[in-house]
Parts: C-alpha cells; sequence; structure tokens
C-alpha cells in the first residue's frame, strides 16, 4: 500500500506547480484529484473547455477491479450567493472494468452536490460503474459519499487554509465507512489526511493549473 | 547621485501607476476560486495587478497605464472563470 502511495503522489507534486477541484473548473483549466486509502486508489485528471464542461479521465483500483474511464463531467447547476456557492455536477462515461483476469466494458454515471462557504462546507456524491454482463461475482460497483466540514479560522487566499472533515461512505452492500481528515489548502493545492474509525488511513490531493 | 536615483524611483512610480478598480464576486468562497479568477485577469495585457479578498468578496484590479478593462468583459471573464460579478460591491 505505502509503494502505491508513493507511485501515485510522487508524480502529482512534480506536475503541480499550479492547480484546482471539482469536476468542472473554469474555462481552460487542468483538473488533478487523487483519493486514496488502504485498497482503493482514484486518480481523476479533467480538462475545463468552458466552466460549465469538462471532459476527464478516471482511474479507480478497488480491491478486486480496475477501472479506466474517459467521462465528461458537467456542471448542471450552480447557485453563486455573496456568501457561499452551491453547485450539482453531473458525469458520465465509458471505458474498461479489469477484474478476474478479464477485459470488458463499463459505463460510469455520477452526480455530485455540494454547497459552501467559508466557513462550513458539505457535499454528497452518489457514482455507479455499470459492468457489463454483470453477475453475482461481477456485481456492478456503487459509490455514496456523503461529507460535512467546518473550518476552524478564516483564512485569505495567501493564507493556509485548514478544515476539519467527516466523510461517510457506503460501498455495494458494505457498512458505512467513516473517515475524518484534517484539510490543507494553500493557494491551488489541497491534500486531505485522514483516518477512519476502524483505524485505516487515507489520503487525497486535488490541485488546477 | 543618490538625488538622481530616488526621483527616478519617484517618476517610474508615477510611469507604472494605473488605474485601480475593485469588482464584487458573487460566489468566491475558497482558494481555488480566487485562484481561477486571478488566473483569468492575469491573462489580460490590460491588466498589471490583480489582489482578491476572499473575507470582502472581491477583486482589485490595477490596470497599465491608461488601459482599462470594460465591465461586459469582466463580467465575460468572472462567467468564464465561473463566477458572478456581484453589483452591491
Amino acid at each position: 500500500m505505502s509503494k502505491m502511495w508513493i507511485w501515485l503522489l510522487g508524480p502529482l507534486f512534480l506536475i503541480t506547480a499550479t492547480a484546482k477541484a471539482h469536476p468542472v473548473s473554469f474555462a481552460g483549466a487542468f483538473s488533478l484529484m487523487s483519493y486514496n486509502k488502504e485498497n482503493e486508489n482514484e486518480m481523476l485528471l479533467t480538462y475545463s473547455m468552458t466552466s460549465r464542461l469538462a471532459a476527464g479521465l478516471t482511474y479507480l483500483k478497488t480491491e478486486d477491479a480496475e477501472y479506466t474511464v474517459p467521462r465528461l463531467n458537467f456542471l448542471a447547476k450552480r447557485w453563486n450567493n455573496d456568501d457561499s456557492q452551491g453547485n450539482i455536477y453531473l458525469s458520465a462515461g465509458y471505458g474498461t472494468d479489469r477484474s478476474y483476469d478479464e477485459v470488458k466494458g463499463v459505463t460510469l454515471a455520477s452526480a455530485d452536490v455540494d454547497w459552501e462557504d467559508r466557513r462550513y462546507y458539505t457535499s454528497f456524491q452518489y457514482t455507479k460503474y455499470f459492468r457489463e454482463d454483470s453477475d453475482i461475482q461481477r456485481t456492478d460497483f456503487e459509490q455514496i459519499k456523503l461529507r460535512g466540514g467546518v473550518a476552524p479560522y478564516l483564512a485569505e487566499f495567501n493564507e493556509l487554509n485548514t478544515w476539519l472533515i467527516v466523510q461517510f461512505e457506503k460501498k455495494n452492500d458494505s457498512s458505512i465507512e467513516t473517515t475524518q481528515f484534517v484539510r490543507l489548502f494553500y493557494r491551488n493545492i489541497l491534500i486531505e489526511v485522514g483516518a477512519t474509525i476502524g483505524g485505516g488511513g487515507a489520503f487525497n490531493f486535488m490541485s488546477h493549473f | 547621485m543618490k538625488k538622481l536615483i530616488l526621483a527616478f524611483l519617484f517618476t517610474s512610480s508615477f510611469a507604472f501607476a494605473g488605474e485601480v478598480e475593485t469588482v464584487g464576486v458573487k460566489g468566491m468562497v475558497c482558494s481555488f476560486c480566487a485562484q481561477g479568477i486571478t488566473k483569468k485577469f492575469k491573462e489580460q495585457p490590460e491588466v498589471a495587478d490583480v489582489q482578491v479578498s476572499l473575507e470582502n468578496k472581491f477583486v482589485k484590479l490595477t490596470y497599465k497605464d491608461g488601459q482599462k478593462l470594460s465591465h461586459d468583459k469582466i463580467s465575460t471573464l468572472l462567467k468564464e472563470a465561473g463566477y458572478e460579478v456581484s453589483f452591491s460591491k
């Protein structure tokens, strides 16, 4: 596991001299996101053609499968308020599912909803990978994430922003996993270091450039 | 010599001083927002410097001498970054 982190994160730190998150960013922006925990690594690279539409590539490795999926991300709705912002993103794609020594097609569908101001943050994400010929061994992969966060102090753009975040995650018929994160956010670099209630580690990285 | 240097610095500060404009931005709540907005405005040849305040939700544009962005252009750039002008600022 530790070797996988080095391979995934080492190049990211070299690449990202500047960067951003969210499935869609500002027009002309590249975004790089990486979510890592025990037995699961995900990387998403996107390019935003406009502030509403982005093309991307997802790579997700779970305990028993690897998904590589080109995708389109669409900002369906944004609320720009004076002191807060809310978003609804929809994503879809088609790619490959490598599992049980077989490679088959897989269709991705995902919805992200978030709301944040400078003090509070909340998000909901639903993702489903529809496997071709899904059966009892090759079931569709479903992931639900609910997050909430609070900033213990308010910082400016050029200062280190810190957030305390709790994430509840459910995959297929597994029980809900709770992870606590400390998010450190400086300019265009965001990292999250976390631990699950069961004791596993987690590390997320986001940037846009 | 010292007087010459001071005189040069004094006159050059006028030569590079352009108009400053403050624009309120709706929806700008995090560093990623500020980063995108800063990048969009810095790409404009009329703009000499960009400063963003998350607390006050504005972007301060310092223009090159004799140059300025139109309000329509500012609105378009903010829209391309995913945000809106706040006319209350």
